[in-house]
């Protein structure tokens, strides 16, 4: 049996607290259903819209239902609704619909056709027995979404759209004191489980501590991980041992042999004990005592269940800054402007480093892969892709397949980043699905997850720049090193506006062997942040080079060898390099 | 986008400079071409060697780029038709096929080594190219001329070195005059017209409004970055000019729109008759745009008449942003 919210429970507390007039109101939340069936839990979005949701990623086929019962205190007429979104509005028939089943009965609304995450009302019921069981059914394959469902005695109770007033009565519906209850306590706290953050994790544990390793997906590795199958470039550097625990093989990006390296990974991080692995956690706050971070909070993804995590020191590995973001940490986004740091890469002008600093970064991408199955089959009419594929033919997703616009930022808009992917994807695959000899072609995978390059930067000691690789800069510090040529992506439609906008471009930057200090792996302002992966400290051109995940990786193991230096001085992290960087370093070498 | 270069017995070229590096055969010489003296295009005839492993050809040939450093065609020497690697004459088909090669600087080429042009993990015989018994690598072979792997790939190379590239950019600064600036304003050529933007003073872009218009109405995303990133402020606060520019936000790109909107938002005083302009668009405005015009609008003080039911028609309309119209109160229900 799920997990449920009864309002009459906390109706007091209400009363005080939020005002929210509530009957006996129920929500369930949709990523806690029993059976997911077809459906997956999507947590990539909580912080924009409000909770993981359920994502009917069918590629173009129905999924099957997901499923759940709950029980309610008073029989009676209920009211009910789905928080949806119609996530490609327009002319054309709503392509994730879905319908809710209550009791058996298929209710006869479509849901998921209203423009933006807000309650759809799904109609009436009455449930004549103290158990409820509800199924989702998906009716188009085409990515449908529910974050959750709100039955009501009144019609009046319609909840919150959006925003601070949706959180709020959330938290009242379920009840949830305002932290955590369970806290748990560790040496360091690593968060985000990509390669950086493995590494991390195994380098602490190596050196004795008692690492947490928080992860929002069931399966370790980020973009490297058999979610989005990018495989890992760059050296070792100075950590051959520990990445080669956690890298892949050079397969092409989409390939099914990222599930071979998945597999290595988790087995070595495994045989660490004094790794507490909670993959499936989400961490949605940091909390600081002036600029210090006493605790992380996370919760589970499906379950809901929070835990607070104190240490004295933790590792943002999260690729989106976000532990320093929350703590207050420094950070940037964007290009700077070419003169602040001196990036000129001259034959490249605006393309490479802007005159003005702007919002641009490096896109993100969704891949794909298609295969020749052995019968012809139709591919549904997609109306709504065409807008984004504009014509556009294609088999597969490679690297090229990116996004990034001034009027998305890649992590409020990622959401529109990655459906806007989708409807390229669908509609590219739908035009190519015209030509001859086509008929058979199938999907065989479409991520459903954002494989990000680029976001929050934060801010340490040293920011890393682009002079650094073309100096070839040897810092009295330098722990990670890399030879692997810069490359800087640019949207093909920048020079050719007939270029579909979601292909990039890349330009090449060659160079012998550089250098990134251990400055830049730790936060300029809160006291015991590090910082490993591709929201190290660095200016967008300098992230060009060691965005890499073999390079990212070796931040990680630098990161984690640090802070058994600062668990063994009882200091933070800036005192390793002003205090015990010989040790540090000395300690560095012997992994080699 | 190609240069006529049919006759070059009316241009004049005159020796610009050369570039070198350690395993050419001779520097590329290169060669300014003037029209009526003004500059028109760039030019190089040289030798190179095309190399596999330790098998060289001697290659003649003459390359042509425009005034900002862009590769715009290529021309066979007398007695030195090109050859692939088996000795085999160029078909007509091979020579086009080069010269599209050579157009694209976007080509997987620009990704590789010369040693990982081959696929040493699949090595057929069947699939010889070059007389290598290495397959190329398959991604690879779609773009280059068959049989002349290497003669593309050292072409293309050359085509697109970015020293290359900006000393010819360094010598169209030189070579700078009125009659060439007009010139560069007046073309097609997006890359022209950026260089023209980037010589042109503060004084002298508010003298030029027409052709900062022209260019923003028809000009790729970048020429369009490029202006919109240089106006100064006083060329801002001129009204007529800056209504101009929001009249013309239908017309441009995703990422213009939003530069321009970003833009005002540094702009002293953003006219109402500019803010009626862009909301003309409100339909075509993403999620983000939209934010972006409905907080410019709220700065903006007391509305017009006009504007306010521009924006109470969309907020009622069945747009999909319509509700942030809504949500933010600018409008009443
Ligand atoms: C299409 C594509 C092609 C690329 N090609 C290559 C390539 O060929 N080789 C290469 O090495 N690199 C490549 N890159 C770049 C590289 O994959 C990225 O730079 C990568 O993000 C760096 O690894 P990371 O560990 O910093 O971050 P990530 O791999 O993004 O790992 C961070 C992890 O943290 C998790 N997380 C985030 N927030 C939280 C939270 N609040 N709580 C818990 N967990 C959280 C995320 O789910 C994520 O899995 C490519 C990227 C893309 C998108």
């Amino acid at each position: 049996m799920m997990k449920q919210y009864f309002f009459a429970v906390i109706f007091i507390l209400l009363a005080l607290s939020s005002g929210y007039g509530q009957q006996n109101g129920v929500l369930i939340e949709a990523e806690s259903f029993d059976k997911l069936g077809g459906w997956l839990v999507d947590p990539q979005f909580v912080e924009q819209m409000g909770s993981p949701y359920l994502l009917a990623h069918g590629m173009g086929e129905p999924v099957s239902n997901a499923s759940t019962s709950f029980k309610i205190k008073e029989k009676g007429e209920y009211h009910i609704w789905v928080r949806s979104k119609n996530w490609a509005p327009g002319d054309w028939k709503a392509p994730g619909r879905f319908q809710l089943a209550v009791n058996g009965e298929v209710l006869a609304s479509e849901l998921g056709t209203k423009p933006g995450w807000g309650w759809e009302y799904v109609g009436m019921a009455e449930l004549k027995k103290k158990t409820v069981e509800l199924a989702l059914i998906d009716l188009t394959g085409f990515d449908g979404r529910c974050d959750a469902i709100y039955f009501s005695q009144s019609k009046d109770d319609v909840p919150p759209r959006a925003g601070k007033a949706l959180a709020e009565w959330r938290k009242s519906a379920k009840g949830e004191s305002d932290q955590p209850s369970v806290v748990e306590e560790y040496d360091l706290v690593v968060v985000g489980g990509g390669i950086a953050g493995c590494a991390a994790a195994i380098a602490a544990a190596e050196q004795g501590l008692e690492v947490a390793l928080i992860h929002d997906r069931p399966v370790l590795g980020g973009n490297a991980s058999s979610e989005i199958r990018v495989h890992t470039l760059g050296i070792y550097g100075n950590f051959e041992r520990i990445l080669k625990m956690l890298d892949t093989e050079h397969y092409p990006n989409g390939s099914l042999e990222a599930y071979k390296d998945e597999d290595k990974r988790h087995q070595n991080i495994s045989k660490y004990k004094n790794i507490a692995l909670f993959t499936n956690w989400r961490a949605y706050d940091a909390l600081a005592e002036g600029n210090t971070i006493t605790a992380v909070d996370a919760r589970h993804t499906s379950a809901g269940k929070r835990i607070r995590f104190k240490a004295p020191r933790f590792v943002d590995s999260t690729g989106d800054g976000w532990i320093g973001y929350w703590a207050g940490a420094e950070f940037t986004y964007g290009r700077e402007a070419v003169d602040q740091y001196g990036e000129a890469y001259e034959e490249w002008g605006e393309l490479w480093s802007p005159n003005k600093a702007d919002g641009f970064v490096m896109g993100s991408s969704v891949l794909w892969r298609t295969y020749q199955s052995d019968k012809a089959y139709e591919f549904p009419s997609v109306p709504w892709a065409e807008e984004v594929a504009m014509g556009h033919e294609a088999k597969a997703g490679t690297w090229k397949w990116e996004l990034s616009r001034l009027d998305y930022h890649q992590i409020e808009d990622a959401e529109e980043i990655r459906d806007h992917m989708l409807k390229a994807i669908y509609g590219s695959f739908a035009n190519q699905k015209k030509l001859s000899g086509m008929e058979k072609l199938k999907f065989e995978w479409i991520s459903y997850l954002v494989g990000k390059r680029e976001s929050r930067r934060l801010v340490g000691d040293y920011i890393f720049t682009f002079n650094d690789v073309t100096e070839q800069r040897k810092f009295p510090d330098a722990v990670v090193m890399e030879e692997r040529e810069v490359d800087v992506h640019y949207q093909q439609n920048l020079k050719d506006a007939s270029k579909p906008d979601f292909l990039s471009e890349a330009i090449f930057y060659r160079t012998p062997m550089y250098y990134i200090p251990y400055r830049s792996l730790y936060s300029k302002n809160i006291s015991n942040l590090f910082m490993a992966g591709r929201n190290f400290s660095c200016s967008h051109i300098g992230l060009g080079g060691p965005r890499v995940m073999r390079t990212t990786g070796q931040m990680g193991a630098a990161v984690g060898f640090a802070a058994a230096i600062c668990a063994k001085y009882q200091c933070d992290p800036r005192s390793v390099y002003e205090d015990h960087l010989d040790e540090y370093l000395e300690l560095i070498e012997k992994q080699k | 986008m190609e240069v006529t270069l049919k006759s070059q017995e009316n241009y004049d070229g005159n020796s610009i400079g050369s570039y070198s590096e350690d395993d050419y055969i001779e520097p590329i010489n290169i060669e300014l071409y003037n029209f009526q003296g003004i500059p028109a295009f760039y030019s190089s005839e040289f030798a190179t060697a095309v190399c596999e492993d330790k098998i060289c050809e001697l290659l003649h040939i003459k390359l042509f780029w425009d005034l900002t450093g862009n590769y715009i065609g290529y021309d066979t020497l007398a007695g030195h038709p090109l050859t692939k690697f088996d000795h085999e004459p160029f078909e007509k088909e091979d020579y086009i096929k080069l010269h599209e090669l050579l157009m694209n600087d976007g080509t997987i080429l620009k990704f590789k080594r010369k040693d990982e042009l081959i696929d040493k993990k699949i090595l057929r015989p069947s699939d010889v190219i070059d007389g290598t018994t290495g397959a190329t690598a398959l991604e690879i072979k779609e773009e280059v001329v068959k049989g002349a792997l290497y003669t593309s790939y050292t072409l293309w190379h050359i085509a697109h070195k970015g020293e290359i590239q900006n000393l010819l950019n360094e010598q169209t600064k030189k070579s700078y005059t009125k009659e060439l600036a007009i010139e560069m304003m007046n073309s097609d050529r997006d890359s022209y017209r950026i260089f023209a933007v980037d010589q042109l003073s503060v004084d002298e872009l508010s003298e030029n409004i027409p052709f900062l218009i022209i260019g923003l109405k028809q000009g790729n995303p970048l020429l369009r970055k490029t202006i919109l990133q240089k106006v100064p402020s006083p060329l801002w606060n001129d009204l007529d000019f800056q209504a101009k520019v929001c009249s013309l936000y239908g017309l441009l790109d995703v990422n213009s729109r939003f530069y321009l909107l970003q833009s005002l938002k540094e702009v002293a005083l953003v006219y109402s008759q500019s803010l009626e302009e862009l909301s003309k668009y409100l339909n075509k405005m993403s999620k983000n745009q939209l934010l972006e015009y409905l907080e410019l609008v709220s700065k903006s003080g007391e509305l017009s008449n006009s504007l306010k039911t521009n924006l109470s028609e969309f907020a009622r309309s069945e747009n999909r942003y319509s509700y942030l119209v809504m949500d933010s109160g600018i409008v009443e229900d």
